[in-house]
C-alpha cells in the first residue's frame, strides 16, 4: 500500500497536516482555555507556573456566581419549555397544511435566526418600554423565546416531513382520536426532534449575551456575569468557569446525540428484507 | 358466523369527487356478513377509494353507507367497526409486535391482562407465537403482513379492511400467505373486503368479486360467474387472456368476422350475446386462450373449424402457450394444458399446421365501441407472462 507513488503519499501528508492545522484552529483556543484554568499564576498566559484547581475553589465561594448562574438555569429551562412546545405546535401547520402565503409565512419564521440579536435587543427594548413591561427575568425569557423559536421549528419540522402519515390512520383506525394519536403515535415517533430542539434552545439561551444585555433588569446571567468579570482584565476564574461550561456543554452534545442516534430513522429504518 | 344475516356493507349511490374529477360515480353496493368480497380493477379504478370510504378515511360527495345497518357515512374512523390492513402494513416502528397487537384495545381501555391474553392469541392464530417482544424492523415482510392482520383482527371488528396487503410480498410467499388468509378469515368468521388488482389473486380467495374499472361497478359474482359470463368486454378482458376477433352482426343475429379466412368472414356464427345485439352493429367476438382447442387433424363433429401454422409454442410448465397463425396472417393464443392425459408432446412441431376450434358457447360477442383499451388493432391477442 506504502511507497508505491511517492507523490501520492506526499499529496497525502500535506492533506493530513491541513486537516491537522484546521482541527488546530477550530480547538487550540479552547485548549489553551482549559489550560490556564489550571494554571498557578494570576495572569493566563505562558509559561505554565503550576498545576491548581484554586480557580475552582474560587468559583465555589463566588455567591453573585452561583445566583447569576441559577438565574441562567432558570430562564433557559423557560425558554426551551416554550419555545419547544411552541415550535412543535407551529411545525405542524407550517408542514401539513397547505394554505395562502405557506412560503412567506415559512420565510418569515426562520427570519429572526438572521437578524442580528443587537438590533432584536433594541427593538426588544423599545417595545417593552412602549407597552411598559418592566425589565426583569420575564423580559429576558421573552426575548430568548422570540430569538429561539425559529431553531426549534426547523428541528421539529425536519422530523415531521420524514413522518409517514399512514401511521396516524392507523392509529385512528385503531380506535385512537386525534388527542390519543398524537400522544400514543406522532410524539413518540417525533421525540428525538423534540429533544434535540430543546437542548439547542437550552444552550442557545444559556450562551445569549446582547439581547439578555439590553432586556434584563437587577438580575443579571451568567454571560452577564463573565462579562463584568472581563472588564477588570481576564481572571482566571473565568478560565475555570469556562471550562466548567464547556465540560457540561460536552455532556448535554454527547446526551443529545445520544437521544437523536436511539430514534434515528425510527420511523423509516427497515433493516431487513426491505 | 352470527346469526344475523343482515348485509355487513351496503352503499347506496355512494359517490366521490375530488375537485372536478369523479373517482367514484354512484355505487350500490352489498357485502354481506361472513364473505370474503374482493374489489378488483387497474390503478384508478375505484377501489381504494371505496375501501377509504367505508374505512372512514374519505367523506362521500353522495349517498349512504352502512355498516351492520347503522349509517355511518361521516362516522370518523376511530368510531367505526371497522380495522384495516395498510398496504405498507402502518405497524407503529416504537412499539414491539405485542404492543403493536394490543393497540386497538389499549385503545377501548380493555385491561392489561385481558389484552395481552388476547394479543398473544392472535399472535398464535398468525402463527407468530414468541415473536411479541420483537420490534416491526427485526421482521420480514411476511411476518410484518401477519402482524398487521393480527393488530386488526384482535379488535374483532365487523369488517377488516385489506388494502392490497400481498402487493410487497414475492410470488411464493404471496401464494403462502393466500392460503392463510383464507384459512384465518374461515376460522375467525369476519367479513374480509381486499382491494387487488391481481386477477389471479381474487379469483383464488374471494367468496364474491366486483369488478370496476373508471369508477364504476362492472360486474359483482362469485369468481366463476365473474370468469365464465363477463357482463361486458371491459370485465372479459381484464380477467384472464382473451383473443379479440372484430367482426360485424348479419341479419340473422349472428356474426361474421372479417377477422378470420373464408367462409367466416362470410357466413355468420351463432354466439351468446350476438342476438342481442341489432343488424349491422360492428361487434367483436372474445373467446379465451385456453378455450381455443387444438388438434392434429381435422374434427369432423366440431360445430366449426379453421387451419393454421403452429407459429410459436412457449412451454411454461403447467399450461403450453401456443401462437397459431391463420391463412389470412391473423394470429390467435392458445393455452393447453399439460395435464397426465393430454401434454404439449402430442402438438404437432412448430411451422406445421394444425386444426383449431372452440365451443360456440364458450365465446362472448360485445358492441365493439364499449371497450375501453385495445381498439386500435383489429385482431389482438394479449396475454399475462
Amino acid at each position: 500500500m506504502s511507497g508505491r507513488a511517492a507523490p501520492a503519499s506526499l499529496g497525502r501528508s500535506a492533506l493530513i497536516a491541513y486537516g491537522v492545522l484546521g482541527f488546530g484552529f477550530l480547538y487550540l483556543p479552547i485548549f489553551f482555555l482549559v489550560l490556564f484554568s489550571f494554571n498557578d499564576y494570576i495572569i493566563p498566559s505562558l509559561p505554565f507556573r503550576g498545576f491548581t484547581l484554586q480557580w475552582y475553589r474560587e468559583l465555589s465561594y463566588d455567591f453573585v456566581l452561583h445566583e447569576a448562574l441559577l438565574n441562567s438555569l432558570f430562564i433557559a429551562g423557560c425558554t426551551t419549555v416554550i419555545s419547544t412546545v411552541l415550535g412543535t405546535a407551529a411545525a405542524f401547520p407550517l408542514v401539513r397544511c397547505s394554505y395562502r402565503f405557506k412560503r412567506a409565512s415559512r420565510l418569515l419564521v426562520v427570519l429572526p435566526m438572521i437578524i442580528p440579536h443587537f438590533l432584536m435587543g433594541v427593538a426588544l427594548l423599545l417595545l417593552f418600554s412602549f407597552v411598559k413591561l418592566p425589565l426583569s427575568r420575564l423580559t429576558i425569557i421573552l426575548g430568548h423565546v422570540v430569538f429561539t423559536l425559529p431553531f426549534a421549528i426547523l428541528i421539529v419540522s425536519t422530523r415531521l416531513y420524514g413522518f409517514d402519515r399512514t401511521l396516524e390512520r392507523a392509529a385512528s383506525d385503531l380506535g385512537a382520536n386525534p388527542a390519543r394519536t398524537f400522544w400514543h403515535v406522532t410524539l413518540p415517533l417525533i421525540m428525538p426532534g423534540v429533544v434535540g430542539a430543546a437542548l439547542l434552545v437550552f444552550t442557545l439561551s444559556m450562551d445569549e449575551f446582547l439581547i439578555t444585555y439590553f432586556v434584563s433588569g437587577q438580575k443579571g446571567t451568567l454571560t452577564m456575569y463573565i462579562w463584568s468579570l472581563l472588564k477588570d482584565g481576564i481572571a482566571p476564574r473565568v478560565n475555570a468557569l469556562a471550562s466548567v461550561l464547556l465540560a457540561a456543554s460536552f455532556a448535554l452534545l454527547l446526551f443529545g446525540a445520544w437521544v437523536l442516534d436511539r430514534g434515528a430513522g425510527a420511523p423509516g429504518r427497515r433493516s431487513r428484507s426491505a | 358466523m352470527s346469526g344475523n344475516q343482515g348485509p355487513a356493507v351496503q352503499l347506496r349511490g355512494v359517490a366521490k369527487r375530488f375537485g372536478s374529477t369523479t373517482a367514484l360515480h354512484a355505487l350500490d353496493l352489498t357485502i354481506r356478513k361472513g364473505e370474503f368480497f374482493s374489489l378488483l380493477g387497474p390503478s384508478g379504478c375505484g377501489k381504494t377509494t371505496t375501501l377509504n370510504l367505508i374505512g372512514g378515511f374519505e367523506l362521500p360527495s353522495a349517498g349512504e353507507l352502512l355498516i351492520d345497518g347503522q349509517p355511518v357515512a361521516h362516522t370518523p374512523p376511530y368510531r367505526r367497526p371497522v380495522n384495516t390492513v395498510f398496504q405498507n402494513y402502518a405497524l407503529f416502528p416504537h412499539l414491539s409486535v405485542a404492543q403493536n397487537v394490543e393497540f386497538g384495545l389499549r385503545m377501548k381501555d380493555v385491561p392489561q391482562a385481558q389484552r395481552r391474553q388476547a394479543a398473544a392469541d392472535m399472535l398464535r392464530l398468525v402463527s407468530l407465537d414468541g415473536y411479541g417482544d420483537r420490534r416491526p424492523a427485526q421482521l420480514s415482510g411476511g411476518q410484518r403482513q401477519r402482524v398487521a392482520l393480527a393488530r386488526a383482527l384482535v379488535n374483532r371488528p365487523s369488517v377488516l379492511l385489506l388494502d392490497e396487503p400481498l402487493g410487497a410480498l414475492d410470488l411464493k410467499l404471496r401464494k403462502q400467505m393466500q392460503a392463510e388468509l383464507m384459512r384465518i378469515q374461515r376460522q375467525v368468521g369476519i367479513t374480509f373486503v381486499y382491494v387487488t388488482h391481481d386477477q389471479e389473486e381474487a379469483l383464488a380467495m374471494s367468496d364474491r368479486i366486483a369488478v370496476m374499472d373508471q369508477g364504476r361497478l362492472l360486474q359483482v359474482g362469485t369468481p366463476a360467474e365473474i370468469y365464465d359470463t363477463p357482463a361486458n368486454r371491459t370485465v372479459f378482458e381484464f380477467i384472464g387472456s382473451v383473443n379479440v376477433l372484430a367482426g360485424r352482426i348479419d341479419a340473422l343475429g349472428a356474426i361474421t368476422l372479417a377477422d378470420l379466412p373464408a367462409p367466416f368472414n362470410q357466413t355468420g356464427l351463432q354466439v351468446p350475446g350476438a342476438e342481442a345485439l341489432a343488424a349491422g352493429t360492428a361487434a367483436v367476438l372474445l373467446i379465451r386462450p385456453e378455450r381455443v382447442r387444438l388438434a392434429a387433424t381435422a374434427r369432423p363433429e366440431a360445430a366449426f373449424r379453421l387451419s393454421g401454422v403452429l407459429a410459436k409454442v412457449a412451454h411454461l410448465g403447467l399450461v403450453t402457450h401456443c401462437t397459431l397463425r391463420l391463412d389470412n396472417g391473423a394470429e390467435l393464443l392458445a393455452f393447453q394444458l399439460n395435464s397426465a392425459d393430454r401434454s404439449a408432446t402430442d402438438l404437432p412441431a412448430e411451422g406445421q399446421r394444425i386444426w383449431l376450434w372452440w365451443d360456440p358457447s364458450d365465446a362472448r360477442v360485445y358492441p365493439a365501441q364499449a371497450a375501453s383499451a385495445s381498439d386500435g388493432a383489429p385482431l389482438s391477442a394479449s396475454c399475462d407472462p
